[in-house]
């Protein structure tokens, strides 16, 4: 990274951290949502970027921060805890979405591309039964609150979601310059050849399916305790797992700034639909006609563009 | 380069500047009240534009009577009613309804479509303290949080029950319906459906009925042979079918297929809307009980919600929600009347005192009463009316100074 | 006894209405590889259509079909030309990731435009539901459902003749081919996208007669597309991709499995059997139960 690009990096994430004084609450919360999507999207690219593999269940693990840190604190004993109550429960949640990431990167990385997508896909359905079926445990259909004294405000959600999206991001800047990311895409390129060479596929897989886990889980534990209520919509919903993907192929999986800017990019369109551009005509409708024209455009996503890599800028990222 | 770098800051920190609020308030003009609506998403099958254009011209409506009058302004105050599309989605809802409280700056919040997205957008409500006045969230969780920016103009849908088997009482010790002695209840598990099948299967007592089969079917089921079996088996009176309109279709056409036919069915979600009779046919259709919130009102403002029913192009059981609607934003100018002020605590007071004669009959908020388990808070009281299908027109059947035709036992 | 036929017939019919999801997207996937997320919604707008000219124009069932197997021909020559023709000569990565990203987002707006277009042109409460073929049939202690039945044999027939179409006609070969190599194909003088037309039309028509049939026996909502897309996924997997007679096959299979555990566990267990049942297949044999695979 030149000194242009870490200049950049630098001012951008001084703006993100003077910003949320002057925004206004509605601002502050699109912003933070935003970040929860960025983390989702950068976390997503780990696997599809580096691996090579299109993980169609990401939202599993957000989901199960949710739901873990919720049940945690409903619970009298953790309560009793006081203020540690929620570092206990986010820990828990963020280590048991990480156990889930390890076993079920066995069966899961028996299989490759489209049986990949489906089984990832699977999961997140079958968390979904778990979490209404389960009422005892999960509150079924009508969700879980969290204890009002547990609430986090937007504030200060905001500044911990930019941290684990800043950490997020440098963890794939760091796969595109360290040796445990080029192990990673020697396994994407021929996983025969990287395992006859010592790298042993399983290993690696789990390794960045669990590293890639343990961001997602604290922006689902984040979002529980920001919004006070989930139900299996809400954490579970197929939309957390599904937008990711679409986010990191807009931008450009692979490269570092692609989540990036995909997020950034749905996020604007979304916002200045449903927010600003108040159509007589659903908002979704012309949602899913902009999704449709990138798609049939920029088929390699924005970063991998030709034009956009022209920019010796951003090339600066890329790798 | 030091010019990219630059062009991005200052880009960036006009970015910011703009989305600051800048607040400049004035003496009020008008009344500002807002909220969201499902346009689109899931929850746009039963609400959608129709109840965004319902809201839009119920303003319309009292601004062409001359508004509001607010003692303190001492005038008429128009009615500005925002209502943006949440997509279904509770996030943006919740985006939204920070936006209406923020950067609108709405006076007061009028509740979103359903019980989830009502529970997140309440939240917000709270925060700042603006009243919500929701129209049909009848989840008595909704209720039960303590607190205290919320009224509910439905009434908590666990009590469905316990008007329809009060009729039911009211009919077998006439004998009018035939003596039932068993019911058996399925229940959809969706919040609103589980709220429904709960008083199904806790006031059936009230008829002196036994339940013989309790049954959970997932969102949107599409098979229900096995449960039609075991049913069958049971031969229960009367089938209790607390699920969506879908749900509901989708299984009684397949019990009618398989041979089940209870004396008495009932499904009180969205059976009564003129949809319904078109979507399973006159040899389903014919019979099925439900309930609604739509009669052929005798008391309250009922000429300015036929009239406004009328300008939305909907005909009275069309949709589900529109008297709620009505009354939802009928109590909060109510209130605002009251309180003579725009003054959202005045406002709330007014709002946990108000007392008057809507379309239902009197109309009051309860706090601190117990349904379903739970002690609510801001719970309305209207009534619901169960009715029938008869001869391919919905009657409504209770109570008796609204009922339009007797009841009738389903044909066999 | 009767109560076990009787299940086992519930499910074999559940398992005609998951087949008459699935087969039209298997027969695009493993030819095309173009993967069509807004399948389930143009088998819901098929419902929709068919709703519309059977009960608001009263026209003769049969009329209906024929007017909306027109339309949709339309329809599905505009989405070829649009859709998939910009995609086809993608490399196998990249026609996968933008296929999805092109059709969901078409899904989105199909989706909302006919939610909107039917609160506000034809009536308030968008459920499309047809009271057509409703009967109820007794075979000594055994009751069936007319319109599943009738759906299972609609399923059947149209699986069994896409299914002689591709191992007979000259063309299916040549779609086989094109599912094999596609530059092959372009070397060999065929034309792969007068292929890809005529397979997305009838692929489409398929569908939108699918969702006709559909409504007869279960309702659907302008919505339900995209997850009815997911259901219909999980059939052509298990059944593996581009198998027809398979999906006949993997659809009873599920079918039973779930009405057996609504028997036993309960109907709310009835997804998560499913959902597992397809997780254990891709993990020990991923091509599906009955596929080579093409994909």
């Amino acid at each position: 990274m030149n000194r242009r690009a870490a200049t950049l990096t630098v001012v951008t994430i001084g703006v993100l951290a003077v910003l949320p004084p002057l925004l206004s609450s509605t601002w502050l919360l699109v912003m933070f949502l935003s970040f929860l999507w960025l983390i989702l999207t950068a976390n997503y690219d780990v696997l599809d970027g580096f691996l090579g593999h299109i993980n169609l269940g990401q939202g599993a693990f957000f989901g199960l921060g949710a739901y873990v840190t919720t049940m945690m604190l409903n619970v009298a004993a953790v309560q009793a805890l006081g203020g540690l109550a929620l570092v206990v429960s986010a820990l828990v949640a963020v280590v048991s979405a990480a156990l889930f990431a390890a076993v079920m990167a066995v069966p899961l990385f028996r299989l490759k591309g489209l049986y990949f997508a489906i089984a990832t896909l699977i999961l997140i359905f079958l968390l979904q039964v778990f979490a209404l079926n389960l009422g005892d445990l999960t509150g079924g259909s009508y969700g879980l609150y969290v204890p009002p004294r547990f609430f986090v405000s937007t504030f200060v959600a905001y500044y911990v979601a930019l941290a684990v999206a800043i950490v997020s991001v440098g963890f794939n800047f760091y796969l595109s310059r360290s040796t445990l990311g080029l192990a990673f895409r020697c396994l994407k390129e021929d996983e025969e050849g990287a395992d006859s060479i010592g790298l042993h596929p399983l290993r690696y897989k789990t390794i960045g399916l669990v590293l890639a886990s343990v961001p997602s889980a604290a922006g689902g534990v984040l979002f529980a305790l920001n919004a006070g209520f989930i139900d299996p919509t809400i954490a579970l919903g197929v939309e957390r797992s599904l937008l990711p993907p679409l986010m990191a192929l807009l931008g450009g999986t692979g490269t570092v700034l692609g989540p990036v800017f995909g997020t950034a990019i749905i996020r604007i369109i979304e916002t200045v639909f449903f927010h600003y551009l108040r159509l007589p005509v659903p908002s979704m409708l012309f949602f899913g006609l902009t999704l449709m024209a990138v798609a049939l455009l920029i088929p390699a996503g924005l970063m991998r563009s030709p034009r956009v890599r022209r920019l010796s800028l951003f090339r600066a990222f890329s790798s | 380069m030091k010019t990219t770098v630059r062009v991005i800051a200052v880009g960036l920190a006009v970015a910011a500047v703009g989305a600051v609020v800048t607040p400049v308030l004035a003496q009020p003009r008008e009344i500002k009240i807002g909220g969201t609506m499902a346009v689109t998403g899931a929850f746009a099958v039963e609400w959608g534009p129709t109840a965004k254009a319902f809201m839009e011209e119920w303003a319309k409506m009292m601004n062409e009577r001359g508004g509001v009058f607010v003692k303190e302004a001492n005038a008429k105050l128009p009615i500005k009613l925002t209502v943006y599309d949440d997509g279904s989605s509770p996030d943006r809802a919740v985006e939204l309804y920070e936006r209406l409280a923020t950067t609108d700056k709405v006076d007061f919040f009028t509740g979103p479509a359903t019980s989830p997205i009502t529970i997140r957008a309440s939240t917000v409500a709270e925060k700042y303290g603006i009243p919500m006045v929701t129209a049909e969230a009848n989840s008595p969780a909704i209720f039960a949080r303590g607190f205290k920016w919320l009224v509910g103009a439905d009434r908590p849908a666990p009590q469905w029950a316990e008007d329809y088997y009060a009729m039911a009482k009211a009919l077998m010790d006439a004998g009018a319906m035939p003596r039932l002695k068993t019911v058996a209840v399925i229940q959809e598990n969706t919040p609103h459906t589980m709220d429904v099948g709960w008083g199904g299967i806790h006031r059936a007592g009230i008829a002196g009925l036994t339940v013989v089969a309790t049954e959970t079917v997932p969102p949107n089921a599409a098979d229900f042979s096995a449960i039609i079996g075991k049913l069958k088996a049971l031969n229960p009176d009367m089938l209790y079918v607390a699920t969506w309109a879908g749900t509901a279709a989708a299984f009684a056409k397949q019990a009618f297929e398989l041979g089940l036919r209870p004396k008495e069915l009932h499904i009180p979600h969205s059976t009564i809307t003129d949809k319904y009779y078109g979507m399973v046919g006159a040899s389903i259709g014919e019979g099925i009980t439900g309930t609604t919130h739509e009669a052929h009102f005798k008391h309250g403002d009922k000429d300015a919600y036929f009239a406004l029913r009328k300008r939305v192009g909907l005909s009275g059981f069309d949709a589900g929600w529109t008297s709620l609607r009505f009354i939802a934003l009928e109590a909060l100018t109510k209130a605002i009347e009251g309180a003579g002020s725009l003054d959202r605590a005045k406002v709330m007071a007014a709002l946990r005192g108000l007392k008057y004669e809507t379309l239902h009959g009197p109309l009051a908020f309860s706090f601190g009463v117990e349904v379903a388990g739970k002690k609510v808070d801001g719970v309305g009281n209207k009534s619901v009316f169960p009715a029938q299908w008869q001869n391919g027109k919905i009657e409504v059947l209770w109570p008796p100074e609204v009922a339009t035709a007797k009841y009738r036992p389903r044909p066999q | 006894m009767a109560r076990a036929l009787e299940l086992v017939i519930g499910g074999l019919s559940l398992g005609g209405i998951y087949a008459l999801l699935a087969f039209a997207m298997s027969l695009t996937i493993s030819t095309t590889r173009v993967l069509n997320v807004a399948h389930g919604v143009f088998f819901v707008w098929g419902g929709a259509t068919f709703v519309i000219l059977s009960q608001r124009l009263r026209l003769h069932p049969v009329l209906a079909i024929v007017i909306l197997t027109g339309l949709f021909f339309v329809l599905a020559l505009a989405f070829e030309r649009g859709i998939v023709r910009t995609l086809l000569g993608r490399s196998h990565q990249m026609l996968l990731v933008g296929s999805i990203m092109a059709t969901f987002g078409l899904g989105l707006s199909m989706e909302s435009a006919l939610g909107y277009g039917w609160v506000t042109f034809v009536d308030p409460y968008p459920v499309f539901s047809s009271p057509l073929a409703m009967f109820p049939i007794r075979l000594g202690d055994v009751a069936l459902s007319g319109s599943r039945l009738v759906i299972l044999a609609f399923v059947v027939v149209t699986v069994m003749s896409f299914h002689l179409f591709l191992q007979k006609t000259f063309l299916g070969k040549g779609a086989r081919a094109m599912a094999q190599n596609f530059d092959g194909f372009l070397v060999i003088g065929l034309n792969p996208y007068r292929l890809s037309m005529i397979l997305f039309t009838l692929a489409i028509m398929a569908t939108a007669i699918s969702g006709a049939f559909y409504v007869l026996a279960v309702p659907l909502n302008p919505y339900e597309g995209l997850p009815l897309t997911l259901k219909s996924f999980t059939v052509v997997i298990l059944a593996g991709v581009g198998n027809l007679p398979a999906t006949l096959v993997a659809g009873a299979l599920l079918g039973v499995a779930e009405v057996a555990t609504s028997q036993f566990l309960g109907t709310v267990w009835a997804p998560a059997v499913s959902l597992a049942v397809l997780f254990l297949v891709l993990v020990v044999k991923p091509t599906g139960l009955f596929g080579k695979g093409v994909y």
